[in-house]
């Protein structure tokens, strides 16, 4: 099995980390690099400008840099250990993006956070319960699913990333 | 419930800091080590959250359709990468959803052994074609597929499930598999769904 390639996507959420450490994990054991990547929702830049009045285009770019931001500072809390080849952001529409990404990187493997018994993960936002989860099922690489760490532990950390 | 719930918490931080992270012996070493340090927090429960960090135990439910020899590769390579054990799983429906029928209970008895007896012989064929050289169980349970498959993650401590992402069911290529869907919800073990129809193995 050929496992260079692992597209993480994070939303800088509890679970993301989690799957961020799996896939640490998972790199390590196969020599595989990671690709991080975090979509800027295209759906919540439309929104924002509707109200605010700022065009589409600057505020993909502002969001984009805040993005940058949080990306170095998740690596920073969680240890890159240096795995990290790539950290892609992208203004799109996540499931679209993700699948676009994975195509376009010939990814070998795609880790994500998501589900457990806490509530809504990365992947119930992204993967269910949208017209277009089937664009992502269709997706021939295996996606691995990391279940959201506990209650208890959630609580008090939500905002550190 | 709380217990269950220590059990299933990671953390791996901790185990970073002690480097190795290889074989299932020097990880098992290394938590003895991390007790004392952790004790404050569920101490009892620290071995078993550092056997969830890394597959000892991989589950792949079959269902002896099609899909299940196009899975078994990915499985295969993922336990030998991780020194783990396979656990093949076999839910047998049950047709307790057939009572509306008035079927006598005798007929609806006879199938359900019937689909036990050869299901045990498939999945032993299946076994011995895929995963002869590989530590490997084989299990027939009785049931709703996604169900038993909690019940036998929670009862032998699996810490990887590796399910084919369309089984059997309806235009097979176009959609999740209603049961893979579910495990992917619902599971507390991370789950990793393989395209039976993607990309070949190799």
């Amino acid at each position: 099995m050929k496992l260079h390639k692992l597209l993480v996507p994070v939303d800088f959420s509890k679970c993301s980390r989690a799957a961020f450490n799996y896939s640490k994990l998972i790199a390590k054991k196969f020599s595989a690099n990671i690709y991080l990547l975090h979509v800027v929702d295209k759906r919540h830049v439309e929104k924002i400008a509707e109200v605010n009045g700022e065009s589409e285009d600057e505020l993909s770019k502002k969001l984009s840099l805040q993005a940058k931001q949080n990306l170095e500072r998740f690596l920073a809390n969680n240890g890159s250990e240096g795995l990290i080849v790539e950290k892609i952001i992208t203004v799109g529409i996540p499931f679209h993006a993700i699948a676009l990404k994975a195509q376009a990187l010939g990814t070998d493997m795609i880790v994500m956070g998501g589900h457990g018994r806490v509530g809504n993960g990365q992947i119930d936002k992204i993967f269910f319960g949208s017209a277009a989860e089937r664009v992502v099922r269709l997706l021939p690489c295996p996606v691995l699913c990391v279940p959201q760490e506990d209650v208890d532990t959630e609580i008090g950390e939500k905002e550190k990333l | 419930m709380s217990i269950l719930r220590l059990e299933k918490r990671r953390n791996y931080d901790e185990i970073a800091e002690f480097g190795d992270i290889g074989t299932p012996g020097s990880c098992r070493e290394s938590i003895k080590l991390l007790v004392p340090v952790n004790s404050s927090k569920c101490s009892e429960a620290a071995p078993k959250r550092c056997a969830m960090n890394f597959f000892h135990k991989i589950l792949f439910p079959v269902d002896l359709s099609h899909a299940s020899p196009k899975i078994a590769p990915y499985v295969s390579e993922v336990a030998r990468k991780f020194e783990a054990e396979i656990h093949l799983l076999f839910v047998v429906r049950v047709f307790e959803h057939f009572t509306s029928l008035h079927l006598p209970d005798a007929t609806i008895k006879n199938i359900e052994d019937e689909v036990a007896r050869r299901g045990e012989e498939k999945l032993q064929e299946f076994m011995e074609a895929f995963f002869e050289s590989d530590p490997c169980k084989v299990k027939v349970v009785f049931g709703d597929p996604a169900e038993e498959i909690f019940k036998y993650v929670e009862l032998e401590g699996i810490d990887l499930i590796i399910i084919g992402s369309h089984g059997k069911k309806g235009i097979e290529q176009v959609l999740f598999g209603s049961v893979a869907n579910r495990v992917v919800k619902k599971s507390a073990v991370p789950v990793l769904t393989v395209n039976p129809h993607g990309r070949p193995v190799g």
